[in-house]
């Protein structure tokens, strides 16, 4: 399988009261096509910033972006934004809906804006609606988004990211805003979605979110020290699943977690 | 401790407390600007008849001995008189004056000259410095000489008469309370007693100006109406202040300008403040979590909002004084109307008051403190207990593109915010279209009618030749001089009629009551072609029509049958309609053309005016009065629009547009400011909204777009209402005015693509400028701020 992203050298700084900061030091990763890696670190050590940046969200001070083959910040301002539009799916901490939009209206809102599939308005919602009966939400298509738990709204946002079938989903603490429940609820979609294809980098700071992913990247101080992969999580029992995340607590321990 | 959460709060939020100072400032330059102009404007001409030491009663005649002797007699022995004066100007034909370069000035009226007294009546130039000392060969003329010409202090002049030429210097323009209004038809020159004594030489038409003081002037005015004076003019200072009321249409103008400004400083201001007290919910929420009394978290605001409010306050005192001096120019062109001494005192009075107003909205808005707990803080705003449904617009169902889904969706899930702008916008459009329609009324052909005249295709003025032709041969000769003219006409190939309004004073009397009439009949017309608000158009010889303000003189109405002394002899007439005219503010009364009336009794005529046969196209129309113009040179030919704005003072209409012009530009920069000012407050509410957009993928463009226009709709939303209420508030304002000059009905002359297409365009362009300035601001929004969503 090919590369979905490759970072070379990637460096990022903030001037702030006249001082540099250097957030990311020549990071270089790749992320092959089919992949569910996760970012961990500690507080202030770069992984938003990263995601970010790999993302196009942020701008970069050096080195490469490569998303399938295209150096994304030597693109014109439109033509990233399209980028992000149709072959990038967005899930924050957060869950940043419009407010005066219900929830399926605020998942097809990406879709009425892509050029990619050209659907008709009818197709839209029927993909929205299907989305949000694979993700258990169906119910909750027509409430205010002020109307549901955080766990749906999540899930909603899940649906939002995939709405124009992207090729890669960045995921920036997905699960951060949720209990225990939702935050399986939650990563059980998103490894569906996963195990369909669809490539995720996504950054958390629970080791019970990292086990599910098939690499983990710690980063310390703008570099990443290690990555430690771990094999598919399909169907493991509750026990082989409890050893996975305590083998990856172990590593992650070693880094200096 | 306090002082120090102020501090990071005037620092971190530069933005909005940016946007408040600007608001105050404003709130408050147009609060004391327009405060001062309301006290200068509302006495504005009482204190200028004061300031000259106008009389309270005047007569004007044209000298004749024994008439004098009357007059003289009569104001010896009235008991209402008190004391009265009598002045000698003389009557210079318009044709004896030329300009340096030869050519003639082109006067209305035939100007009055008059040497300068020092003891009577106080005169002023354009700087309003009393004029107390004329050279020998200088002379002082009018505004509306002035401007009509285009002279300046320095040019000559000069007084010809058979070859013989003496040169004037002009040393300025001179304010005249009693004939510097613009619908006083006659102007007054002023020179030296060397130079008038000059001038005898160029003419031999004295007149007598009496200025009378009377306790009581209306009583007086009645008693003269007993007599049989002849005179040019009589009147009050009550009629002259109503000449001036073109003035105060504009000024009116003006006070309704400030009024609406005022209105839109304090509900910007008020939503500016709400807003931005809203916007803390977080920072209280923290403070009331850890335990800081509600009182001194009150303090804290109070203490930031008197500090912008005092620098905002104190900016715009110091704007507001150019500012209201800027608006007050346009209304004081043709008299002294001064800014009060204490100006600045009320300016900073009015500062002080929105400082206080800023305080006190901060106090009462800052009672919703209690409704922000620390529960806000903790939950970013939200407590989990609104469960209102917002969103109106289905994005599921909309048919339309995303960009105007979100516009409109925005609009009407959450109308309250766009209230405002929606209020301002309205107001601003009302401000435009009406002065527009009154100018585009006061300049239409069909004003004619509103004048008791008919509704020509030309009017031929010569108001000189006519006088003299009606004085010195009468009826025949006038109606032979149209036939001369019609013939002429027809020669060249032009089949049409002329008819012209012939004007008389005449006593009219009912059951007891007597009123001096302003009458008019048609030469070469007849009384049934005129508009009639009721009753039929008077057909016999002994019918008239009348207007209801000179039927209420003396309690007539239509049926009954008055009596008008016309020279010695008495004759009754039967009253057979109303009409409606703005001539002498309402006055009048219609003879039928079959009315044999001596012309010897003639106060003068309006213009000839022309009716085509043929009905030409509007080319041919143009073609044609190019050629009357060169067949009747001693003519002016008008429109009958032109002729109207030149009899009610062409400064009237050229003030109007230019305050209709000074009042677009303001509402253009309002609507600007409000637009930059009120979308910067929606971007800095909507940063993480606009973050997260930017974030899933919407580019720059499409985000400016949805924000833009959201703003076009509230425009076009204001342009239907203000189109829709601009009929309403212009009958209960500027018809008002009309209905003081008499009119009873007023239809305003609407042109459409002007009023709803040109300035309506014009306030777009200024909003979406101002929209697209604040909107750049997306630009710099980063996909980040997405940490910013509430």
């Amino acid at each position: 399988m090919g590369n979905v992203l490759e970072v070379k050298d990637l460096c990022k700084t903030y001037i702030i009261n006249k001082r540099q900061n250097n957030v990311l030091k020549n990071v270089n990763f790749c992320i092959t096509e089919g992949e569910m890696v996760a970012v961990m670190g500690p507080s202030g050590s770069g992984k938003s910033t990263l995601l970010y940046a790999v993302s196009g969200m942020d701008g970069i001070t050096a080195g490469n972006v490569m998303f399938e083959g295209k150096e994304i910040h030597s693109l014109p301002q439109k033509k990233l934004a399209q980028l992000r539009l149709e072959e990038m799916g967005f899930v924050f901490q957060k869950m940043y809906m419009l407010k005066n939009l219900t929830v399926l209206d605020n998942i097809i809102l990406p879709a009425r804006q892509s050029q990619k599939n050209q659907r008709s308005r009818r197709e839209q919602v029927l993909r929205g609606q299907e989305l949000m009966r694979k993700l258990g939400i169906v119910d909750i298509a027509e409430n205010d988004i002020n109307e549901v738990s955080g766990g749906q709204l999540q899930r909603a946002c899940i649906c939002r990211s995939m709405i124009n079938k992207p090729k890669m989903i960045f995921a920036d603490e997905p699960t951060g805003a949720l209990n225990r429940t939702a935050s399986n609820e939650v990563m059980e979609e998103l490894k569906k979605i996963n195990e369909e294809g669809t490539t995720i980098m996504l950054v958390t700071h629970d080791v019970k979110v990292a086990a599910k992913c098939t690499r983990v990247m710690y980063i310390v101080d703008g570099n990443i020290k290690g990555e430690y992969h771990l094999d598919r999580y399909d169907a493991l029992d509750e026990k082989a699943a409890k050893e996975r995340e305590r083998t990856l607590n172990n590593w992650l321990l070693e880094m200096g977690w | 401790m306090y002082f120090n959460i102020l501090k990071k709060d005037l620092k971190r939020k530069k933005s909005m407390n940016f946007i408040l100072l600007i608001f105050i400032a404003m709130a408050a330059m147009f609060v004391s600007s327009s405060a001062s102009n309301m006290i200068s404007i509302l006495n504005a001409t009482e204190n200028y008849f004061d300031l000259a030491n106008l009389a309270d009663y005047y007569i004007v005649t044209a000298y004749d001995e024994a008439n004098e002797e009357n007059i003289q007699n009569f104001l010896n022995e009235n008991e209402q008189v008190e004391q009265w004066n009598v002045q000698e100007v003389l009557s210079i034909p318009t044709g004896s004056w030329e300009k340096a370069d030869g050519t003639e000035l082109t006067i209305q009226n035939t100007p009055m000259a008059m040497a300068l007294d020092l003891d009577g009546q106080k005169f002023f130039d354009s700087q309003n410095q009393e004029i107390t000392h004329i050279g020998k060969n200088e002379i002082y003329l009018p505004l509306k000489m002035m401007e009509g010409n285009e002279l300046k202090a320095g040019d000559s002049l000069y007084l010809s008469k058979a070859g013989e030429k003496t040169e004037f210097v002009i040393a300025g323009t001179c304010k005249d309370a009693f004939l510097g209004a613009d619908m006083m038809g006659a102007v007054r020159v002023l020179v030296s007693e060397e130079g008038y004594e000059t001038l005898k030489e160029y003419s031999e038409l004295p007149g007598m100006i009496y200025s009378v003081n009377s306790e009581e002037p209306e009583k007086l005015e009645e008693a003269i109406n007993q007599e049989s004076f002849i005179m040019i003019f009589s009147g009050s200072r009550a009629l002259i202040k109503m000449c001036y009321i073109m003035n105060m249409v504009i000024a009116g103008l003006l006070l309704v300008v400030s009024i609406c400004l005022i209105v839109i400083s304090m509900v910007i201001l008020r939503f500016t403040i709400v807003f931005t007290l809203n916007e803390e919910f977080r920072e209280i929420g923290v403070m009331k979590a850890i335990g800081i009394p509600e009182a001194h978290i009150r303090r804290i605001y109070i203490v930031k909002y008197l500090a912008i409010g005092a620098v905002g306050a104190g900016l715009g005192f110091l704007a507001g004084i150019p500012f209201g001096n800027m608006l007050l120019a346009q209304v004081s062109r043709n008299m002294v109307m001064e800014s009060s001494g204490n100006t600045w005192i009320l300016s900073l009075v009015c500062a002080l008051l929105i400082l206080l107003v800023v305080v006190l909205f901060c106090y009462r808005c800052t009672g919703r403190l209690k409704r922000f707990s620390p529960i806000d803080a903790i939950r970013e705003g939200s407590n989990g207990e609104r469960f209102t449904k917002k969103g109106l617009l289905k994005l599921e169902k909309y048919h339309g593109s995303l960009v105007s889904f979100l516009a409109f969706n925005d609009i009407l899930s959450g109308f309250r915010s766009f209230v405002i702008l929606l209020l301002i916008f309205t107001i601003g459009m009302l401000l435009v279209i009406i002065p527009v329609n009154t100018v585009n009324t006061l300049t239409s052909d069909e004003l004619i009618t509103w004048f008791g005249m008919k509704e020509s295709d030309l009017c031929l003025r010569n108001e000189e030749t006519d006088n003299r032709i009606i004085r010195e041969q009468g009826k025949k000769g006038i109606s032979d001089s149209f036939a001369e003219m019609e013939e002429k006409l027809q020669e060249h190939g032009i089949p049409a009629k002329i008819s012209q309004e012939v004007m008389f004073k005449f006593r009219v009397s009912y059951e007891g009551k007597s009123h001096m009439a302003f009458c008019l009949q048609g030469n070469g017309t007849n009384a049934d072609g005129y508009v009639y608000e009721e009753g039929s158009a008077p057909e016999y010889e002994n019918e008239i029509a009348i207007t209801k303000m000179t039927a209420g003189y003396v309690d007539a109405k239509i049926g009954d049958t008055v009596t008008i002394t016309i020279g010695e002899e008495e004759r009754e007439f039967l009253i057979t309609a109303y009409y409606q005219s703005m001539n002498n503010m309402g006055e009048g009364i219609r003879f039928s053309e079959k009315a044999d009336i001596g012309y010897q009794y003639a106060t003068g005529t309006f213009a000839r005016q022309l009716f085509y046969e043929d009905n030409p196209n509007k080319k041919e129309r143009e073609a044609r009065k190019e050629e009357i113009v060169e067949l009747f040179p001693d003519y002016d030919a008008l429109s009958s629009g032109e002729y109207i704005v030149e009899m009610m003072g062409e400064g009237v209409a050229g003030s109007l547009s230019s305050i209709k012009q000074l009042i677009v530009i303001i509402i253009m920069i309002i609507n600007m400011l409000v637009t930059i000012l009120v979308t910067k407050t929606f971007l800095n509410r909507e940063r993480g909204e606009i973050g997260m957009l930017k974030a899933i993928g919407f580019d720059n463009g499409v985000l400016i777009h949805w924000q833009m226009l959201r703003i076009a709709i509230i425009l076009i939303l204001s342009v239907i209402i203000g189109a829709l209420l601009s009929e309403p508030v212009a009958q209960i304002s500027s018809g008002k005015v009309f209905e003081m000059m008499g009119a009873t009905h007023i239809e305003f002359v609407v042109k459409p693509l002007e009023v709803y297409v040109i300035y309506p365009l014009l306030l777009l362009a200024a909003t979406l400028a101002g929209a697209f300035i604040s909107m750049q601001q997306i630009r710099g929004i980063s996909a980040q701020e997405t940490n910013n969503i509430e």
